[in-house]
Protein backbone atom coordinates (compact mmCIF):
# COMPACT_ATOMS: atom_id res chain seq x y z
CA UNK A 1 0.00 0.00 0.00
CA UNK A 2 0.98 3.31 -0.77
CA UNK A 3 -0.16 5.94 1.23
CA UNK A 4 0.60 10.14 1.01
CA UNK A 5 -0.41 12.11 4.29
CA UNK A 6 -0.36 15.90 4.16
CA UNK A 7 3.36 15.32 2.30
CA UNK A 8 5.65 18.52 1.79
CA UNK A 9 8.74 18.63 0.17
CA UNK A 10 10.42 22.10 -0.93
CA UNK A 11 14.11 22.13 -2.58
CA UNK A 12 16.28 24.62 -1.37
CA UNK A 13 16.20 26.54 -4.48
CA UNK A 14 12.45 26.48 -4.27
CA UNK A 15 10.12 24.49 -6.23
CA UNK A 16 8.50 20.61 -5.20
CA UNK A 17 5.11 19.15 -3.83
CA UNK A 18 3.05 20.69 -1.42
CA UNK A 19 0.41 19.11 1.14
CA UNK A 20 -0.13 16.08 -1.27
CA UNK A 21 -2.32 13.30 0.49
CA UNK A 22 -3.72 9.90 -1.43
CA UNK A 23 -3.62 6.21 -1.02
CA UNK A 24 -3.07 3.20 -3.74
CA UNK A 25 -4.37 0.22 -2.50
CA UNK A 26 -2.92 -3.30 -3.66
CA UNK A 27 -3.32 -4.36 -6.88
CA UNK A 28 -4.21 -1.15 -8.49
CA UNK A 29 -3.21 0.45 -11.28
CA UNK A 30 -3.27 4.53 -10.76
CA UNK A 31 -2.00 7.10 -13.71
CA UNK A 32 -0.15 9.91 -12.02
CA UNK A 33 -0.75 12.55 -14.58
CA UNK A 34 0.44 16.65 -15.29
CA UNK A 35 2.85 18.79 -17.06
CA UNK A 36 6.25 18.62 -16.82
CA UNK A 37 7.81 20.28 -14.03
CA UNK A 38 4.84 19.58 -12.04
CA UNK A 39 6.47 17.15 -9.26
CA UNK A 40 5.89 13.95 -10.50
CA UNK A 41 9.27 12.91 -10.50
CA UNK A 42 10.15 14.36 -6.90
CA UNK A 43 6.48 12.43 -5.89
CA UNK A 44 7.92 8.97 -7.35
CA UNK A 45 10.95 9.89 -5.55
CA UNK A 46 9.58 10.01 -1.92
CA UNK A 47 7.58 6.25 -2.76
CA UNK A 48 11.29 4.69 -2.90
CA UNK A 49 12.66 7.19 -0.17
CA UNK A 50 15.17 8.57 -2.35
CA UNK A 51 13.57 12.13 -1.12
CA UNK A 52 12.35 12.26 2.66
CA UNK A 53 8.80 14.71 3.20
CA UNK A 54 10.13 18.11 5.29
CA UNK A 55 6.26 17.72 5.84
CA UNK A 56 3.89 14.94 6.54
CA UNK A 57 4.02 11.02 6.00
CA UNK A 58 4.86 8.70 3.35
CA UNK A 59 3.49 5.16 4.10
CA UNK A 60 5.03 1.73 2.13
CA UNK A 61 3.78 -1.14 2.80
CA UNK A 62 4.68 -0.33 6.44
CA UNK A 63 7.86 1.74 5.99
CA UNK A 64 7.09 5.07 7.23
CA UNK A 65 9.51 8.16 6.28
CA UNK A 66 9.49 9.84 9.41
CA UNK A 67 10.63 6.24 11.00
CA UNK A 68 12.91 4.63 8.23
CA UNK A 69 16.26 3.94 8.95
CA UNK A 70 18.69 4.53 6.25
CA UNK A 71 19.76 0.92 6.23
CA UNK A 72 16.62 -0.04 5.62
CA UNK A 73 16.11 1.86 2.24
CA UNK A 74 17.56 -0.80 0.32
CA UNK A 75 15.37 -3.12 1.42
CA UNK A 76 12.00 -1.52 0.85
CA UNK A 77 13.29 -0.43 -2.50
CA UNK A 78 14.03 -4.34 -3.61
CA UNK A 79 10.04 -4.69 -3.05
CA UNK A 80 9.81 -1.84 -5.31
CA UNK A 81 10.25 -2.31 -9.24
CA UNK A 82 11.30 0.81 -10.99
CA UNK A 83 11.03 1.74 -14.08
CA UNK A 84 12.49 5.35 -15.58
CA UNK A 85 12.03 7.24 -18.65
CA UNK A 86 16.12 7.35 -19.30
CA UNK A 87 15.79 3.57 -18.68
CA UNK A 88 19.29 3.46 -15.93
CA UNK A 89 20.78 0.14 -17.91
CA UNK A 90 24.13 -0.83 -17.96
CA UNK A 91 25.66 -0.57 -21.18
CA UNK A 92 28.79 -3.02 -20.50
CA UNK A 93 26.42 -5.92 -19.94
CA UNK A 94 24.04 -7.74 -21.75
CA UNK A 95 20.19 -7.65 -21.53
CA UNK A 96 20.52 -10.82 -19.23
CA UNK A 97 23.16 -9.56 -16.90
CA UNK A 98 20.79 -6.09 -16.50
CA UNK A 99 18.06 -7.70 -15.95
CA UNK A 100 20.00 -10.59 -13.34
CA UNK A 101 21.36 -7.70 -11.21
CA UNK A 102 18.44 -6.85 -8.56
CA UNK A 103 18.95 -10.59 -8.21
CA UNK A 104 22.24 -10.72 -7.15
CA UNK A 105 21.46 -7.90 -4.55
CA UNK A 106 18.91 -10.00 -3.40
CA UNK A 107 21.05 -12.88 -2.83
CA UNK A 108 19.49 -15.85 -5.01
CA UNK A 109 22.11 -18.17 -5.80
CA UNK A 110 23.61 -18.62 -9.66
CA UNK A 111 20.51 -21.84 -10.69
CA UNK A 112 17.86 -19.69 -9.70
CA UNK A 113 19.22 -16.72 -11.70
CA UNK A 114 19.92 -18.63 -14.82
CA UNK A 115 16.25 -19.66 -14.29
CA UNK A 116 14.53 -16.55 -13.34
CA UNK A 117 16.47 -14.07 -16.11
CA UNK A 118 14.61 -16.06 -19.57
CA UNK A 119 11.69 -16.78 -18.04
CA UNK A 120 10.88 -12.87 -17.46
CA UNK A 121 12.61 -11.33 -20.28
CA UNK A 122 10.04 -14.41 -22.27
CA UNK A 123 7.00 -12.93 -20.65
CA UNK A 124 8.21 -8.94 -21.73
CA UNK A 125 8.82 -10.67 -25.45
CA UNK A 126 12.48 -10.19 -25.22
CA UNK A 127 13.30 -14.03 -26.29
CA UNK A 128 16.55 -14.02 -27.68
CA UNK A 129 17.93 -10.57 -27.02
CA UNK A 130 19.20 -12.24 -23.91
CA UNK A 131 22.73 -11.41 -24.77
CA UNK A 132 22.38 -8.30 -26.48
CA UNK A 133 23.93 -4.95 -25.21
CA UNK A 134 20.96 -2.78 -24.42
CA UNK A 135 22.73 -0.19 -26.95
CA UNK A 136 21.60 -2.79 -29.81
CA UNK A 137 17.84 -2.87 -28.77
CA UNK A 138 15.58 0.17 -29.44
CA UNK A 139 13.90 2.49 -27.42
CA UNK A 140 10.84 0.26 -26.84
CA UNK A 141 13.17 -2.92 -26.34
CA UNK A 142 15.26 -0.87 -23.66
CA UNK A 143 12.07 -0.03 -22.12
CA UNK A 144 11.04 -4.30 -21.65
CA UNK A 145 14.41 -4.58 -20.40
CA UNK A 146 13.90 -1.99 -17.93
CA UNK A 147 10.29 -4.07 -17.42
CA UNK A 148 11.99 -7.38 -17.14
CA UNK A 149 14.84 -5.82 -14.50
CA UNK A 150 11.50 -4.24 -12.16
CA UNK A 151 9.68 -7.56 -12.68
CA UNK A 152 12.37 -10.03 -11.99
CA UNK A 153 12.00 -9.40 -8.44
CA UNK A 154 8.82 -10.28 -7.93
CA UNK A 155 7.95 -6.87 -6.41
CA UNK A 156 4.23 -5.37 -4.52
CA UNK A 157 4.65 -2.34 -6.44
CA UNK A 158 6.12 -1.33 -9.94
CA UNK A 159 6.79 2.52 -10.02
CA UNK A 160 6.73 4.06 -13.43
CA UNK A 161 8.26 7.33 -14.00
CA UNK A 162 7.36 8.50 -17.61
CA UNK A 163 8.07 5.22 -19.22
CA UNK A 164 6.81 6.18 -22.40
CA UNK A 165 8.78 9.62 -22.57
CA UNK A 166 11.32 8.41 -24.95
CA UNK A 167 8.93 5.91 -27.27
CA UNK A 168 6.60 6.71 -30.00
CA UNK A 169 3.26 6.15 -29.27
CA UNK A 170 2.80 2.50 -31.27
CA UNK A 171 5.44 1.10 -28.75
CA UNK A 172 3.91 3.40 -25.35
CA UNK A 173 0.48 1.66 -25.92
CA UNK A 174 1.84 -1.68 -26.18
CA UNK A 175 4.35 -1.12 -22.99
CA UNK A 176 0.69 0.00 -21.22
CA UNK A 177 -0.65 -3.11 -22.18
CA UNK A 178 2.21 -5.04 -21.09
CA UNK A 179 1.90 -2.80 -17.72
CA UNK A 180 -1.71 -3.70 -17.71
CA UNK A 181 -1.13 -7.48 -18.40
CA UNK A 182 1.39 -7.25 -15.20
CA UNK A 183 -1.26 -5.33 -13.13
CA UNK A 184 -3.43 -8.38 -13.95
CA UNK A 185 -1.40 -10.70 -11.80
CA UNK A 186 -2.21 -8.35 -8.75
CA UNK A 187 1.54 -5.98 -8.72
CA UNK A 188 0.34 -2.74 -7.99
CA UNK A 189 0.85 -0.18 -10.61
CA UNK A 190 1.81 3.58 -10.13
CA UNK A 191 2.52 5.57 -13.67
CA UNK A 192 3.53 9.08 -13.92
CA UNK A 193 3.43 10.81 -17.78
CA UNK A 194 2.32 14.12 -19.19
CA UNK A 195 1.11 12.37 -22.18
CA UNK A 196 -2.80 12.94 -21.56
CA UNK A 197 -3.11 10.66 -24.93
CA UNK A 198 -2.09 8.11 -23.47
CA UNK A 199 -4.90 7.65 -20.83
CA UNK A 200 -7.61 8.39 -22.82
CA UNK A 201 -10.47 6.03 -22.75
CA UNK A 202 -8.77 3.62 -19.79
CA UNK A 203 -10.87 3.03 -16.71
CA UNK A 204 -7.78 3.27 -14.57
CA UNK A 205 -8.26 6.15 -11.58
CA UNK A 206 -5.99 8.74 -12.60
CA UNK A 207 -4.53 11.78 -10.20
CA UNK A 208 -4.26 14.89 -11.64
CA UNK A 209 -1.15 16.95 -10.42
CA UNK A 210 0.23 20.70 -11.60
CA UNK A 211 2.75 23.53 -9.53
CA UNK A 212 3.37 20.57 -7.25
CA UNK A 213 -0.23 20.36 -5.78
CA UNK A 214 -3.01 17.56 -6.78
CA UNK A 215 -5.43 18.78 -8.56
CA UNK A 216 -8.18 15.78 -7.84
CA UNK A 217 -8.82 12.26 -9.44
CA UNK B 1 25.58 -16.31 0.41
CA UNK B 2 28.42 -18.35 -1.22
CA UNK B 3 26.94 -16.68 -4.77
CA UNK B 4 26.60 -13.32 -3.91
CA UNK B 5 30.00 -13.14 -2.43
CA UNK B 6 31.23 -14.76 -5.67
CA UNK B 7 29.65 -12.22 -7.68
CA UNK B 8 30.86 -9.31 -5.71
CA UNK B 9 34.64 -10.50 -6.24
CA UNK B 10 33.91 -11.36 -9.76
CA UNK B 11 32.31 -7.62 -10.48
CA UNK B 12 35.91 -6.23 -8.93
CA UNK B 13 38.36 -8.80 -10.81
CA UNK B 14 36.09 -7.65 -14.16
CA UNK B 15 36.49 -3.66 -12.96
CA UNK B 16 40.03 -4.54 -13.45
CA UNK B 17 40.30 -5.56 -16.59
CA UNK B 18 37.56 -3.31 -18.19
CA UNK B 19 40.43 -0.48 -16.69
CA UNK B 20 43.64 -1.94 -17.60
CA UNK B 21 45.45 1.28 -18.22
CA UNK B 22 44.43 2.61 -14.93
CA UNK B 23 44.82 -0.38 -13.19
CA UNK B 24 48.58 -0.51 -14.27
CA UNK B 25 49.21 2.86 -13.98
CA UNK B 26 47.82 2.48 -10.23
CA UNK B 27 50.29 -0.26 -9.81
CA UNK B 28 53.32 1.38 -10.63
CA UNK B 29 52.28 4.51 -8.98
CA UNK B 30 51.40 2.46 -5.77
CA UNK B 31 55.33 0.37 -6.49
CA UNK B 32 56.98 3.32 -6.11
CA UNK B 33 55.51 4.53 -2.68
CA UNK B 34 55.53 1.27 -1.32
CA UNK B 35 59.70 1.21 -2.93
CA UNK B 36 60.10 3.79 -0.36
CA UNK B 37 58.21 2.85 2.42
CA UNK B 38 60.60 -0.90 2.07
CA UNK B 39 63.71 0.85 2.18
CA UNK B 40 62.68 2.93 5.13
CA UNK B 41 61.64 -0.46 6.58
CA UNK B 42 64.76 -2.11 5.65
CA UNK B 43 67.14 1.10 7.18
CA UNK B 44 64.55 0.73 10.09
CA UNK B 45 65.37 -3.08 10.93
CA UNK B 46 69.15 -2.43 10.50
CA UNK B 47 69.37 0.73 11.81
CA UNK B 48 68.25 -1.04 15.14
CA UNK B 49 70.71 -3.86 14.71
CA UNK B 50 72.90 -1.46 14.50
CA UNK B 51 71.91 0.11 17.56
CA UNK B 52 71.86 -3.26 19.49
CA UNK B 53 75.50 -3.59 18.80
CA UNK B 54 76.53 -0.36 20.10
CA UNK B 55 74.63 -0.87 22.79
CA UNK B 56 76.66 -4.17 23.52
CA UNK B 57 79.19 -1.81 23.91
CA UNK B 58 77.98 0.03 26.72
CA UNK B 59 80.00 -0.06 29.90
CA UNK B 60 79.33 0.93 33.27
CA UNK B 61 82.02 0.13 35.35
CA UNK B 62 81.34 -0.24 39.29
CA UNK B 63 84.26 0.05 41.74
CA UNK B 64 83.27 -1.13 45.35
CA UNK B 65 85.35 -0.03 48.38
CA UNK B 66 88.21 -2.23 49.66
CA UNK B 67 86.67 -3.54 52.21
CA UNK B 68 83.92 -5.52 50.67
CA UNK B 69 84.35 -9.23 51.12
CA UNK B 70 83.26 -11.93 48.52
CA UNK B 71 79.87 -12.32 50.62
CA UNK B 72 79.07 -8.88 49.88
CA UNK B 73 79.88 -8.77 46.41
CA UNK B 74 77.45 -11.70 45.57
CA UNK B 75 75.10 -9.54 47.58
CA UNK B 76 75.92 -6.72 45.63
CA UNK B 77 75.68 -8.75 42.18
CA UNK B 78 72.33 -9.40 42.67
CA UNK B 79 70.88 -6.37 43.71
CA UNK B 80 72.37 -4.57 40.36
CA UNK B 81 71.67 -7.92 38.44
CA UNK B 82 68.21 -6.63 39.90
CA UNK B 83 67.93 -3.08 38.80
CA UNK B 84 65.60 -2.45 35.61
CA UNK B 85 67.50 -1.85 32.40
CA UNK B 86 70.73 -4.13 33.66
CA UNK B 87 71.48 -6.93 31.33
CA UNK B 88 74.05 -9.05 33.00
CA UNK B 89 76.79 -8.17 35.55
CA UNK B 90 80.19 -9.34 36.00
CA UNK B 91 82.16 -9.49 39.26
CA UNK B 92 85.89 -8.52 39.17
CA UNK B 93 87.13 -9.47 42.77
CA UNK B 94 90.30 -7.47 43.63
CA UNK B 95 92.88 -10.71 42.93
CA UNK B 96 90.95 -10.58 38.96
CA UNK B 97 91.85 -7.05 38.87
CA UNK B 98 95.44 -7.96 39.63
CA UNK B 99 95.86 -10.45 37.31
CA UNK B 100 94.17 -8.04 34.27
CA UNK B 101 96.49 -5.66 35.33
CA UNK B 102 99.22 -8.41 35.00
CA UNK B 103 98.17 -9.49 31.45
CA UNK B 104 98.06 -5.82 30.43
CA UNK B 105 100.68 -4.18 31.48
CA UNK B 106 102.79 -7.34 32.60
CA UNK B 107 104.15 -5.94 35.52
CA UNK B 108 102.55 -7.58 39.71
CA UNK B 109 101.16 -4.78 40.93
CA UNK B 110 101.54 -6.27 44.34
CA UNK B 111 104.95 -7.27 44.27
CA UNK B 112 105.83 -3.45 43.25
CA UNK B 113 103.77 -1.58 45.84
CA UNK B 114 103.57 -4.46 48.59
CA UNK B 115 100.25 -4.70 48.35
CA UNK B 116 96.79 -4.66 45.94
CA UNK B 117 95.24 -1.42 45.95
CA UNK B 118 92.88 -2.65 43.06
CA UNK B 119 89.43 -2.25 44.40
CA UNK B 120 87.13 -5.21 44.06
CA UNK B 121 84.60 -4.11 40.92
CA UNK B 122 81.90 -4.85 38.56
CA UNK B 123 81.09 -4.36 34.88
CA UNK B 124 77.34 -3.65 33.81
CA UNK B 125 76.15 -4.04 30.80
CA UNK B 126 72.59 -2.47 29.39
CA UNK B 127 69.96 -3.87 27.58
CA UNK B 128 70.22 -3.55 24.28
CA UNK B 129 67.17 -5.55 22.27
CA UNK B 130 64.53 -2.58 23.37
CA UNK B 131 62.82 0.00 21.24
CA UNK B 132 62.82 2.09 23.97
CA UNK B 133 66.34 4.38 24.02
CA UNK B 134 68.45 3.39 26.94
CA UNK B 135 69.75 5.97 28.84
CA UNK B 136 71.86 5.12 31.83
CA UNK B 137 71.31 7.59 34.30
CA UNK B 138 68.48 6.14 36.51
CA UNK B 139 70.72 2.65 36.76
CA UNK B 140 73.47 4.54 37.69
CA UNK B 141 71.87 6.35 40.41
CA UNK B 142 70.25 2.94 41.64
CA UNK B 143 73.78 1.54 42.23
CA UNK B 144 75.28 4.49 43.61
CA UNK B 145 72.57 3.80 46.41
CA UNK B 146 73.68 0.62 47.52
CA UNK B 147 75.74 0.42 50.50
CA UNK B 148 79.52 -0.75 49.49
CA UNK B 149 79.25 1.42 46.27
CA UNK B 150 83.15 4.08 45.93
CA UNK B 151 82.75 5.11 42.32
CA UNK B 152 80.82 4.15 39.37
CA UNK B 153 82.68 4.88 35.52
CA UNK B 154 80.87 5.06 32.27
CA UNK B 155 80.72 6.93 28.65
CA UNK B 156 77.70 8.90 30.17
CA UNK B 157 77.42 11.72 27.74
CA UNK B 158 78.37 9.87 24.45
CA UNK B 159 75.36 6.91 25.39
CA UNK B 160 73.00 9.87 25.60
CA UNK B 161 74.18 11.32 22.27
CA UNK B 162 73.99 7.74 20.46
CA UNK B 163 70.69 7.54 22.04
CA UNK B 164 68.89 10.78 21.55
CA UNK B 165 70.51 10.40 17.61
CA UNK B 166 68.41 7.45 17.49
CA UNK B 167 65.36 8.38 19.10
CA UNK B 168 65.65 11.13 16.41
CA UNK B 169 66.10 9.02 13.25
CA UNK B 170 63.62 6.79 14.50
CA UNK B 171 61.00 9.86 14.90
CA UNK B 172 62.11 11.08 11.42
CA UNK B 173 61.31 7.71 9.58
CA UNK B 174 58.16 7.08 11.37
CA UNK B 175 57.12 11.12 10.03
CA UNK B 176 58.80 10.21 6.33
CA UNK B 177 56.89 6.66 6.71
CA UNK B 178 53.46 8.15 7.05
CA UNK B 179 54.16 11.06 4.76
CA UNK B 180 54.89 8.41 2.35
CA UNK B 181 51.85 5.94 3.40
CA UNK B 182 49.60 8.76 3.32
CA UNK B 183 50.40 9.68 -0.19
CA UNK B 184 50.39 6.04 -1.45
CA UNK B 185 46.65 6.28 -0.16
CA UNK B 186 45.62 9.40 -1.61
CA UNK B 187 46.83 8.20 -5.09
CA UNK B 188 44.66 4.85 -4.47
CA UNK B 189 41.81 6.23 -3.56
CA UNK B 190 42.19 8.72 -6.87
CA UNK B 191 42.62 5.59 -9.08
CA UNK B 192 39.46 4.05 -7.49
CA UNK B 193 37.31 7.36 -7.43
CA UNK B 194 38.33 7.60 -11.18
CA UNK B 195 36.91 3.85 -11.35
CA UNK B 196 34.06 4.93 -9.20
CA UNK B 197 33.09 8.22 -11.47
CA UNK B 198 33.36 6.12 -14.71
CA UNK B 199 30.84 3.91 -12.73
CA UNK B 200 28.13 6.35 -11.79
CA UNK B 201 25.65 4.51 -13.40
CA UNK B 202 26.00 1.41 -12.21
CA UNK B 203 25.83 3.26 -8.39
CA UNK B 204 22.59 4.81 -9.27
CA UNK B 205 21.49 1.72 -10.52
CA UNK B 206 22.39 -0.58 -7.91
CA UNK B 207 20.93 1.86 -5.17
CA UNK B 208 17.56 2.05 -7.10
CA UNK B 209 17.04 -1.35 -7.30
CA UNK B 210 17.76 -1.91 -3.73
CA UNK B 211 21.39 -2.64 -2.94
CA UNK B 212 23.24 -1.59 0.35
CA UNK B 213 26.19 0.54 0.85
CA UNK B 214 28.08 -2.86 1.38
CA UNK B 215 26.93 -4.53 -2.00
CA UNK B 216 27.77 -1.35 -3.64
CA UNK B 217 31.64 -0.74 -1.91
CA UNK B 218 32.83 -4.85 -1.89
CA UNK B 219 33.70 -4.41 -5.67
CA UNK B 220 35.79 -1.71 -5.64
CA UNK B 221 37.56 -3.13 -2.39
CA UNK B 222 38.27 -6.24 -4.10
CA UNK B 223 39.71 -4.45 -7.15
CA UNK B 224 41.17 -1.80 -4.86
CA UNK B 225 42.72 -4.62 -2.82
CA UNK B 226 43.85 -6.89 -5.52
CA UNK B 227 45.81 -3.67 -7.52
CA UNK B 228 47.45 -3.04 -3.53
CA UNK B 229 48.59 -6.64 -3.12
CA UNK B 230 50.20 -6.84 -6.73
CA UNK B 231 51.77 -3.55 -5.84
CA UNK B 232 52.65 -5.22 -2.28
CA UNK B 233 53.99 -8.36 -4.69
CA UNK B 234 56.17 -6.55 -7.23
CA UNK B 235 57.73 -4.11 -4.72
CA UNK B 236 59.02 -6.94 -2.29
CA UNK B 237 60.58 -8.40 -5.13
CA UNK B 238 62.02 -5.03 -6.47
CA UNK B 239 63.57 -4.64 -2.81
CA UNK B 240 64.76 -8.40 -2.92
CA UNK B 241 66.55 -7.61 -6.02
CA UNK B 242 68.40 -4.25 -4.66
CA UNK B 243 69.37 -5.79 -1.35
CA UNK B 244 71.05 -8.83 -3.95
CA UNK B 245 72.78 -6.38 -5.56
CA UNK B 246 73.45 -3.77 -2.84
CA UNK B 247 74.99 -6.95 -0.68
CA UNK B 248 77.23 -7.88 -3.69
CA UNK B 249 78.87 -4.26 -3.88
CA UNK B 250 78.65 -3.81 -0.03
CA UNK B 251 80.70 -7.24 0.51
CA UNK B 252 83.74 -5.54 -0.88
CA UNK B 253 83.83 -3.30 2.74
CA UNK B 254 82.26 -6.35 4.99
CA UNK B 255 78.98 -4.56 5.52
CA UNK B 256 75.96 -6.63 4.59
CA UNK B 257 72.31 -5.28 4.89
CA UNK B 258 69.49 -8.16 6.28
CA UNK B 259 66.43 -7.95 4.89
CA UNK B 260 63.95 -9.23 7.46
CA UNK B 261 61.66 -11.92 7.13
CA UNK B 262 58.79 -9.24 8.28
CA UNK B 263 59.11 -7.45 4.92
CA UNK B 264 56.88 -9.15 3.09
CA UNK B 265 53.86 -9.89 5.48
CA UNK B 266 54.45 -5.92 6.68
CA UNK B 267 54.47 -5.01 2.80
CA UNK B 268 51.24 -6.92 2.00
CA UNK B 269 49.60 -5.71 5.19
CA UNK B 270 50.21 -2.17 4.11
CA UNK B 271 48.77 -2.35 1.03
CA UNK B 272 45.60 -4.60 1.77
CA UNK B 273 45.48 -0.99 4.48
CA UNK B 274 45.71 1.08 1.68
CA UNK B 275 43.55 -0.56 0.08
CA UNK B 276 40.74 -1.04 1.98
CA UNK B 277 41.20 2.96 2.98
CA UNK B 278 41.29 4.01 -0.38
CA UNK B 279 38.33 2.29 -1.99
CA UNK B 280 36.37 3.27 1.28
CA UNK B 281 37.37 6.50 0.96
CA UNK B 282 36.64 6.88 -2.76
CA UNK B 283 33.52 5.61 -2.94
CA UNK B 284 31.90 6.71 0.04
CA UNK B 285 32.38 10.38 -1.67
CA UNK B 286 29.82 9.26 -4.51
CA UNK B 287 27.37 7.15 -2.17
CA UNK B 288 26.91 10.51 -0.84
CA UNK B 289 26.23 12.87 -3.99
Amino acid sequence: MIEFQHVTYEFRRGGGIYDISFQIREGDFVFLIGPTGCGKTTLMRMIYMDLIPNKGVVEIDGYYSNKIKRRQIPKLRQNIGMIFQDYHLLDDRSVAQNVALPLHVMGHSKNNIAALVPEVLDQVGLKGKENHKPSELSGGEQQRVCIARALVKDPDIILADEPTGNLDPVTSFDLIALLDSINKDGVTIFMSTHDYNLIKGRDQRVIQMQKGRLLGE
Amino acid sequence: MMDRLAFLISEGIRNIVRHKLTATTTVVSMVLNLAVLSVLFVIGVNSHQLIEYVRSKYKIEVFFLPDVRTDDLSRLKSEIDAIEGVRSTTIITSDDAKRIFKDQFGEDVELMLGYNPLPPSCVVNVVRDTKEPVYPEAIIRQIRALEGVDEISYQGRLITRIEKAYEQAVKIEVLIAAVILLITIVIMSGTIRLSAYARQELMKSLQLIGASRWFIKIPFMVESILLSITAGLLTYGLTMGALRWGNVLLSRYRFHINPDPMLLPALLLVSIFVGIVSAQRAVSKFLRT
